[in-house]
């Protein structure tokens, strides 16, 4: 090994003159390098010399990758990616593991095209994938279901059937070839395939018991000669689920099949009351949104102030949305409670949205006795702010800012939690806790501490690689 | 790079276009072998994605890019079982000799088939030249020649101070200047000596 690092003489002639060459030189050093070439022809020639040399070093071949390269390159780097996030999730214990996952969730919904889609560059037929397509596609709706025994029950008792056909037409994934599947798959955008992807990742955090359960149900489903009907009132079943709380869920999945048939048919019945139909429901969300319009400072100054400050950033059609979710902790309650009016709405309010409403419905909510209106009012109000979510129309805080959130902010307990929620349920409570502000319970073991962007984000480093400097 | 680093896809195969044949290129000639320069290629996008969430804003890509490359060279290069020293030493070149190189470079395009064969050996002359020099110096050079980079830049490469990329450059040069000085004046080919280091 050269010394190259030893205390250096004062420069030899040769390193001046190759500075020079470099443009290397100080201005003096210059100057006096240009002094010596003018008065020295030796000097001059040694110049030359080292110049000729340099220009020599242009003979040497020129090493071009060919596309074949660059393509090995994407498919090796793509290889080894797949092959670290299985290590992590091999090694990482269950609560790392998933925080891990929630990371890489969050990340993958952030990134259309993110950085483990280039995985699918890979030639590696994934076979278990192809044969698991059309569960992972519609994992969360199997998940809720559990059972074939249970849609049969649905489909007998006349719940969720004949509400159309399932999303993308009737021909069923299930019928499809391993090689319509993978063809399927290779037609996919990135942002499809890191949907997927995600997907799959998810399933393999599953315990191997519950992976053996959600692909024997599917395939009882796929072999059953009912199947088209069954997948149908799965899809719709789950629809109507997601609109419910996260706790009514859970509550669902854990009752016995004819319980929860029970209970199905019972918040069928009575949940929210009557349903608004597509007019009253559209009067309603115009009459919520001209209230939050008229009162948006009185709402404004019910909040914290650094919440308030991050509000007031967004556009005005972002800022009505997040305050309508941020009210719909209170509608949900006013719902369940005891009828009274929800905060800032007056009888003026409640008329204002009669008139609005066709005559039928109004004339079944003036039938009730005011506090009951009020109940019914905040139920549907709650109702629309869910469905809102549900069909992806109040996403408005961008994920990147989420997966931030979520990743710095949240406790541990809370990631795990949310982490337990299918995927569209998990962004929606983020979204909401995100909103709200909610603080960690052991927030006053964070004071003190800077805000999340001013902290250095724990990440993980390959040591062979330098940090790299700023400005350098 | 910030795009890489946040994991888009699309950014990291365009970086990987636009500087594969830069590294290919300045580490084809650090290690010697085409088929080793491409592993050490691919090794050194693969640690550029590892390690992506290292990278800060402000740092300049090419610099990180080639200290990366200069670790993963340096490794393979001490981990070669038997290191093979070249020593060139001027001699007389035979049949080749006695024709400078400037002449060469010359030669007019009615002359296609000497001139080849005359490029083909100036090639390999240069290509020994530079095989001649110290591993370190040898990356001096190639970051200066092909990357245009800063003595300050190589400095921040190869964990030197710009002083010392100023003499190691220099005594690189000196070296080269040796080696092909007589093949410029008189035409007299380097002889290449193998032996165990």
């Amino acid at each position: 090994m050269m010394n190259d690092d030893s205390p250096h003489p004062p420069a030899s002639l040769d390193e001046q003159l190759v500075a020079y060459l470099d443009g290397e030189l100080d201005a003096e050093s210059r100057r006096h390098v240009e002094e010596l070439l003018t008065s020295d022809s030796e000097v001059r020639r040694r110049l030359q010399e080292l110049e000729r040399t340099w220009n020599v070093l242009d003979n040497l071949d020129v090493a071009s990758p060919g596309n074949q390269f660059t393509q090995t390159t994407l498919e090796m780097v793509a290889l080894a990616a797949h092959q670290d996030v299985r290590q992590s999730l091999a090694a990482a214990p269950r609560r790392r593991r998933r925080r891990w996952l929630a990371a890489g969730l969050c990340l993958l919904a952030a990134l259309a095209g993110g950085f483990f889609t280039v995985v699918w560059l890979t030639p590696d037929p994934n076979r278990q994938l192809v044969e698991d397509l059309p569960l992972l596609e519609n994992l969360d709706e199997y998940r809720q279901v559990d059972d074939i025994e249970f849609l049969r029950l649905l489909r007998n008792a006349g719940l969720f059937v004949g509400r159309g056909e399932l999303p993308g037409g009737p021909a069923s994934p299930a019928v499809e070839t391993p090689l319509q599947r993978q063809q399927h798959i290779e037609s996919m955008s990135l942002g499809e395939k890191s949907q997927l992807l995600r997907l799959e990742e998810r399933f393999l955090a599953l315990d191997q018991g519950q992976q053996r359960q959600l692909r024997q149900l599917h395939q009882a489903i796929q072999d059953a000669h009912d199947a088209l009907q069954l997948r149908q009132i799965m899809h719709h079943y789950y629809e109507w689920l997601k609109t419910l709380p996260l706790y009514t869920r859970t509550e669902l999945g854990g009752l016995d099949l004819a319980d929860r048939l029970e209970s199905v048919k019972k918040r069928l019945k009575d949940d929210h009351g009557p349903r608004l139909g597509d007019r009253d429901s559209e009067a309603l969300w115009k009459w919520m949104n001209r209230f939050v319009l008229l009162h948006e400072r009185q709402l404004l100054e019910k909040l914290p102030e650094s919440r308030r400050r991050e509000l007031a950033k967004w556009p005005l059609q972002t800022r009505q949305p997040m305050l309508l979710t941020l009210l719909d902790g209170g509608w949900r309650r006013q719902a369940a409670g005891p009828g009274k009016a929800p905060a800032l709405m007056t009888d003026e309010d409640l008329a204002s949205l009669r008139g609005e409403l066709s005559a039928e419905t109004r004339l079944d909510l003036e039938s009730l006795p005011k506090t009951k209106q009020w109940q019914q009012v905040a139920a549907w109000m709650h109702y629309a702010v869910r469905q809102q979510h549900v069909h992806g129309n109040s996403s408005f805080v961008d994920d990147e800012r989420l997966a931030d959130f979520f990743e710095k902010e949240l406790p541990d307990e809370e990631r795990d939690r949310l982490l337990s929620l299918p995927g569209d349920e998990m962004q929606r409570e983020l979204q909401r806790l995100y909103l709200k502000g909610i603080k960690p319970p052991d927030a006053s073991s964070r004071r003190g501490r800077p805000p999340a962007g001013e902290r250095p984000a724990k990440k993980k480093t390959d040591k062979s690689a330098p940090p790299a400097k700023p400005g350098s | 790079m910030l795009d890489v680093r946040d994991g888009s896809a699309a950014a990291f195969e365009e970086l990987v276009s636009r500087y594969q044949g830069r590294l290919l290129m300045v580490l084809r000639h650090l290690v010697g072998s085409r088929e080793q320069a491409e592993d050490l290629t691919q090794e050194v996008f693969l640690r550029v994605y590892r390690a992506r969430q290292s990278y800060q804003p402000g740092a300049k890509f090419s610099t990180w890019l080639f200290t990366i490359a200069n670790h993963v060279a340096a490794n393979a290069l001490r981990s070669r079982s038997r290191c093979h020293e070249v020593t060139l030493q001027p001699r007389d070149s035979g049949a080749m000799g006695g024709r400078p190189l400037d002449k060469m470079l010359q030669a007019s395009s009615g002359q296609m088939p000497a001139r080849q064969l005359d490029k083909a050996e100036t090639r390999e002359i240069v290509q020994m030249a530079l095989e001649s020099l110290g591993e370190r110096q040898r990356m001096a050079v190639l970051l200066s020649k092909f990357e245009g980079m800063s003595y300050a830049e190589i400095g921040a490469v190869m964990e030197l101070t710009p002083q010392a990329v100023k003499s190691l450059l220099s005594r690189a040069r000196e070296s080269l200047r040796e080696v092909l000085q007589p093949y410029f004046d008189d035409g007299v080919r380097p002889t290449r000596e193998l032996h165990d280091e």
